[in-house]
């Protein structure tokens, strides 16, 4: 396996993202700590969650993101609290809905 | 100042833990405690206080007298505070999360103690160990201590919805005064 693409749960605009934060091949990712790519992640490419450090263990683990999410969220959370960096909005919560009547 | 208010007052400022009736800190010896009923003080109590007060606990001399044992009981208080940091695996619908859910929890939080089914699981959970008494208060006393330390969002409950940090550690420890209910210390010659 070469490609970054080839990694489980992986595909084109995976690669393209990790670049963005100087990671090229297969052997960078995994010799990379996947928290510390969340963090460049996040100060680099708008729009990055949760999902995207399921991704990232997921594809060090070669296990699928959803299973990460499942079994590694508590830990993942508790990882990334420490880093500042857990998510401080819930995701659950709507904002009002406009009343019918109106 | 409504009980409520009183109760949230007293969880930011940060008293005391008590054990009811008991004569000794549950921080002191195993053999000065001679209380039978373990609980924790609601209207004055931190997070810390209840890890000092769990890790107190002499397991030896604690029996239980519903369904489950105490591995039980510990690992699913652990669980409760876990979700409330990870999101709990089923929640009731959102209609029942902004209606009945926070009415119920204002009532236990005004009346200072819950009910519930004590050999009732938290919906979707993980099956409960039940074979180690000690790992599962170690559990438990990690996931308080997690908590206490969280700075994120915490997740909706399940059913009462959305709760501040000092709700839910009011709500953590409703939950598990109720289970201690069950719980009871055996008195050593």
């Amino acid at each position: 396996m070469s490609r970054l693409r080839d990694l489980k749960g992986f595909g084109p605009k995976s690669e393209e993202i990790m670049a963005q934060v100087g990671i090229h091949s297969v052997e960078q990712f995994l010799q990379a700590d996947a928290f510390q790519m969340y963090a460049d992640l996040k100060e680099k490419v708008k729009g990055t969650g949760l999902n995207s450090i399921y991704a990232i263990l997921g594809a060090q683990q070669d296990v699928h993101w959803q299973e990460v999410a499942r079994t590694q969220k508590y830990e993942i959370l508790l990882r990334l609290d420490d880093m500042g960096l857990a998510p401080k909005k819930a995701s659950t919560k709507k904002t009002d809905k406009k009343k019918h009547s109106e | 100042m409504n009980r409520r208010q009183f109760v949230t007052r007293s969880i930011v400022s940060g008293l005391a833990l008590s054990a009811v009736n008991s004569q000794a800190s549950v921080n002191n010896s195993a053999q000065a405690i001679n209380n039978s009923e373990l609980m924790i003080d609601v209207e004055s109590f931190t997070v810390s206080d209840v890890i000092q007060f769990l890790q107190g606990l002499p397991l030896e001399r604690l029996v239980t007298a519903g369904q489950w044992n105490l591995s039980q009981i510990f690992n699913h208080a652990a669980q409760s505070i876990e979700f409330s940091i990870m999101g709990y695996p089923i929640n009731k619908s959102e209609i029942f999360r902004r209606s009945i859910g926070p009415l119920a929890f204002q009532g236990f939080a005004l009346w200072g103690k819950m009910t519930h089914g004590l050999a009732e699981g938290i919906p979707g959970a993980p099956a409960l160990a039940l074979d180690d008494d000690s790992a599962a208060l170690q559990r438990l006393i990690q996931a308080l201590s997690h908590f206490d330390q969280f700075k994120g969002q915490l997740q909706p409950h399940f059913a009462y919805g959305d709760l501040s940090k000092e709700e839910y550690a009011l709500a953590h420890v409703l939950h598990l005064n109720n289970h201690l209910e069950e719980v009871s210390l055996v008195q050593t010659a």
